[in-house]
């Protein structure tokens, strides 16, 4: 059985008098531990998927089933659960709490989960050992994004959902985060769906969502994908 | 277009800039609100003595002759000089009202106001009577009044009803806070009223000073005329009623000058704090309006406007509403203890003094606040800038800090990263609370003085005054139907070095109907030997225990030495107190000038020889009448207490929350609770309300004392804050902080995940 199932799912803003579709109708499906790639131009949509997979934004029509369960049926506190739950988030621009160090930016999400990975495993994972006591502002980029990708599978989620991940990287930087991530999905078993615009990142992937104005415009399995470190950028 | 690009940034703030606003307004409020009562008070009364022609010396000795008159005259310097004879005579209606009746030769100098009826005038046959007194007692135009003047009965029509700049604080002595206009007042006649052939003895001289010859040594040169007998020259600033106006007035001063301190305070830190934050997130736009072209000192100019414009039209503001809100208040309560014919507001230059303050604050606060952006060259201001390097803290070496949770730890950081707004915080509960035990406490301890005065000090019920002329059979009797303490009062003068003073004089017999404490409070017996003094006299002459002090008593010629032996503590009537024993080993005469007693005034009967009987109820009485008064002073201190709390915190809470949005949206993502957020946030306001409210409450004692202080030197008040004001003032404070608090973490709920985490701010 999949792990996601959106099922004919809509999101519709209100501008003033103009509705604006941001996802239109939409069915698709994502099996455990696949590494996924959802790619469109900027404004198809694509974003507005992941944050409704996530749990931060309410579909306007449509069902979408995580392990068998509908979360546009959740309320507020439902959601809230389900994001602590199940999801882990990495973002474009890390937002780590710039007053807390890496380590207790990771060690956060123990004040709200019980079984949670230890805080220093994870970080020795993404290859951050010697840098638990640093603030946000004394590491790189690709440092900062590493903890949050620390901070995203300490809680050890079915689900880890990334927004343009390389998006504020350089291009070899880009490329340890991804293949971070990438090893996430084949070792431990984490489905990762990443948002991009970036095409250069499909052959890597499972599963290619092609997105364009609020639709899916292709969808292609890849049988054998090849390696982040492999790839042509 | 920049004006309108600040007018629209305003509103995007409001709630910032309205609490900058209202701190703006109301530090001029009540600073300019305050300055136009007292400095109405001094204009009117300083045109009131100008009017009137209130003498500037007073000279008091016995049967001052034509010779004596014509002498002064002589000096030069001397305008006009006039006889009078004053003395207390009392009249025979309930409760025994002492009327204060002077009897002019001429009316030159200190003359009286008429309030209604006819004009006073030395040919006219009749008495004219303090306004407020006949007002009290049902007096009208036309009614006969009965007095004595040395055993000779006079009868006398009312002919008008009179103020007196002699009696602007109209009571028997200075011993007396609030006026009772029902037990004392004033009269006026003139010496022709009085039967043919009658050697009036004079006792006072009143001297005008001559406006255009300066003559510096005026006041020893009187008393050289009459070094040779006993007398003494009093001063306007010796003048009972003119002192105790002047200290008034003080007291005001120094009160007003207290509030806008804390306010502008609090109006600068606001607008610092939200000035960084807007500049900050205008880094941007400005890049851009220097890549346009603009100048740094236009873009400088445009982003200290906001300060200047707040500050200047809410000090205009001020400006005009604190001399129309606050003075009628603080004149409901002046009235009861001050008579003036005209009660009215003037500016004082010193208000628009604030103003320009508050521009100033504003302004300058706006000018520190973007001085860093405008230092960065157009390209950097245009790139986003670094986070804020967080810092590891000296706390976080120790083991303890391993100790504390997550949310401790993350909010230890943040006050320190943003110092400012912590410590505005800080300083905006302090105020609140400062505030709020000042008002509770003013109150405590002026109702304190009279539990102090009446409840453990004078424990007597009634007090039997009597007449002077008693024969020595009358008092046998009186001595042989009421027991109590016997006392005799006397005025005195007290000089030490060369200090001198006037006082009250109070020699007691045996007897427990009069209490004396020391500086701790505790009970104290006058010496067999030797004087107790005032604490508060001591400290006016100088002296302490073991010095040697002279005094005489009024009227008396010689100096007597005495020794310090004891300091007790008395709200009012500053002197001296010394044991009959004491006082007859020095060779002075014991005469009894009252009884007091347990017994109530009602049991008592007016035989012969009494000259009044007072009742310890009414002394409680006018006392509370001028609490009542002081009831809204109390409300005005609260209500700027509320709303400088809340203003602030409010202010801040914004502040912090736009502040941090981003990292609350990322609790928010990684799946925390809006109540565990908000739990969060209440946690630090808790910590610096706790931090506000110790800081606070002792500044507010100390407020409450410095007031004390600058009562006049007649008044000795100990501040005394009970229990439960401290209480409230903590609670209030306390809950304050969390409706605050509370209302402003319902936002959490409304925190945009998506678009907050989006981009870069």
């Amino acid at each position: 059985m999949s792990l996601i199932n959106f099922e004919k799912v809509s999101k519709v803003y209100d501008v003033g008098a103009v509705k604006f579709k941001a996802v239109d109708g939409i069915s698709f499906e994502i099996d455990k531990g696949e590494f996924v790639v959802i790619l469109g131009p900027s404004g198809a949509g694509k974003s507005t998927v992941l944050n409704l997979l996530g749990g931060m934004d309410h579909a306007t029509e449509g069902s979408i089933y995580i392990d068998g369960v509908d979360i546009t049926k959740y309320d507020e506190n439902g959601l809230t659960a389900y994001r602590r739950d199940v999801i882990g988030f990495i973002f474009q621009f890390y937002n780590l709490i710039p007053s807390l160090t890496a380590y207790e930016n990771v060690a956060i999400t123990k004040e709200n989960k019980k079984d949670v990975l230890d805080p220093k495993t994870t970080l020795s994972l993404v290859g951050l050992k010697d840098h638990f006591d640093k603030f946000p502002a004394q590491l790189s980029g690709g440092e900062q994004q590493r903890v949050s990708i620390a901070r995203a599978i300490c809680k050890n989620p079915k689900l880890l959902l990334c927004d343009e991940p390389t998006g504020a990287l350089d291009s070899e930087t880009g490329v340890i985060i991804l293949s971070l991530l990438q090893k996430m999905s084949r070792e431990s078993g984490h489905t990762v769906v990443i948002v991009t615009h970036n095409s250069a990142l499909a052959p890597a992937a499972d599963r290619v969502i092609k997105m364009r104005s609020g639709k899916i415009s292709d969808q292609i399995i890849n049988k054998s994908p090849l390696a982040v470190e492999e790839v042509n950028w | 277009m920049l004006l309108r690009k600040m007018l629209r940034d305003m509103k995007a703030k409001k709630a910032q800039f309205i609490s900058i606003f209202l701190m703006a307004i109301l530090g001029v409020l009540i600073y300019s609100g305050m300055n136009a009562e007292w400095y109405g008070m001094r204009q009117e009364v300083d045109k009131y003595y100008k009017d009137m022609r209130l003498a500037d010396y007073w000279v008091k000795s016995n049967n001052f002759t034509k010779a004596d008159v014509d002498k002064v005259k002589n000096i030069s310097g001397v305008k006009s000089v006039a006889r009078r004879l004053t003395f207390d005579s009392s009249l025979d209606m309930k409760d025994d009202p002492t009327l204060r009746i002077n009897i002019v030769e001429s009316n030159i100098i200190s003359l009286p106001l008429l309030v209604n009826g006819e004009g006073f005038e030395i040919s006219k046959d009749g008495i004219w009577l303090d306004d407020s007194f006949a007002n009290a007692r049902g007096l009208r135009i036309g009614d006969k009044l009965k007095f004595e003047l040395n055993g000779l009965k006079l009868e006398k029509n009312i002919l008008g009803l009179i103020m007196h700049p002699e009696y602007v604080h109209n009571v028997e002595d200075n011993s007396v806070l609030v006026p009772n206009h029902k037990t004392f007042g004033f009269a006026f006649l003139s010496s022709a009223a009085l039967p043919q052939g009658i050697q009036i003895p004079y006792n006072q001289l009143l001297i005008e000073k001559d406006d255009k010859i300066i003559n510096e040594n005026l006041k020893s040169q009187i008393e050289d005329i009459f070094s040779d007998r006993y007398s003494i020259v009093i001063g306007r600033d010796m003048q009972p009623s003119v002192v105790a106006f002047d200290t008034e007035i003080e007291q005001n001063k120094a009160m007003g000058g207290v509030f806008p301190v804390v306010f502008f305070l609090i109006a600068a830190l606001a607008m610092l704090t939200t000035m960084t934050r807007m500049t900050n997130n205008q880094r941007t736009q400005i890049g851009i309006l220097k890549a346009l072209g603009f100048s740094k000192r236009k873009i400088l100019f445009h982003y200290i406007s906001y300060g200047v414009w707040i500050g200047f039209i809410g000090g205009i503001i001020g400006l005009i509403v604190g001399p129309l809100l606050i003075p009628p208040i603080l004149f409901t309560m002046q009235k009861t203890i001050y008579s003036l014919p005209n009660w009215s507001i003037a500016i004082a230059p010193a208000s628009f003094v604030s103003v320009i303050l508050s521009v100033l604050c504003c302004g300058a606060s706006s000018f520190f606040a973007c001085r860093q952006q405008m230092k960065e060259v157009p390209a950097s201001s245009l790139r986003p800038k670094p986070p804020k390097v967080g810092k590891h803290t000296r706390l976080e070496k120790s083991k303890l800090w391993h100790k504390f949770g997550f949310s401790v730890q993350w909010n230890i950081r943040d006050l320190i990263r943003s110092p400012i707004r912590s410590i505005m915080a800080v300083v905006g509960v302090m105020g609140c609370a400062a505030l709020l035990l000042f008002g509770l406490g003013l109150k405590d301890s002026i109702n304190g003085v009279s539990t102090w005065m009446y409840g453990d000090l004078n424990v007597y019920e009634s007090k039997i005054n009597l007449q002077k002329s008693i024969t020595d059979g009358e008092l046998k009797n009186i001595k042989n139907t009421y027991k109590g303490q016997w006392i005799q009062e006397s005025k005195v003068q007290i000089r030490y070095n060369s200090i001198s003073e006037s006082g009250a004089l109070t020699v007691l017999s045996e007897g427990d109907q009069i209490i004396y404490e020391n500086e701790n409070g505790q009970k104290i017996v006058m010496p067999k030997e030797g004087i107790g003094i005032s604490y508060k006299m001591a400290e006016v002459i100088k002296a302490k225990i073991g010095d040697t002090i002279e005094w005489r008593i009024m009227g008396s010629k010689d100096w007597v030495k005495s020794d310090i032996k004891a300091i007790y503590r008395t709200p009012m009537g500053q002197g001296i107190a010394m044991s009959e024993k004491a006082y007859t080993k020095i060779g002075q005469k014991y005469l009894e000038t009252a009884l007091l007693t347990s017994e109530k005034s009602s049991n008592i009967k007016k035989v012969a020889g009494i000259k009044s009987i007072q009742d310890k109820n009414q002394l409680i009485d006018s006392f509370n009448d001028l609490l009542e008064s002081m009831q809204m002073i109390v409300v005005i201190l609260i209500i700027a207490a509320f709303v400088l709390g809340s203003v602030v915190l409010y202010n801040l809470g914004v502040l912090s929350f736009t502040e941090r949005n981003r990292e609350l949206a990322t609790l928010k993502v990684l799946g925390f609770f809006s109540k565990q957020i908000r739990v969060l946030l209440l946690q630090q306001n808790i910590w610096l309300t706790i931090v506000g409210i110790i800081g606070g409450l002792p500044f507010g004692f100390i407020l409450v004392r410095f007031m004390l202080s600058t009562m006049s030197k007649e008044t000795d008040m100990i501040a005394q804050i009970t229990p439960i004001s401290w209480a409230l003032s903590i609670a209030a404070t306390f809950l304050l902080s969390m409706v605050v608090s509370l209302f402003l973490s319902m936002k959490v709920k409304h925190i945009d995940m998506v678009s907050s985490l989006k981009s870069v701010e």
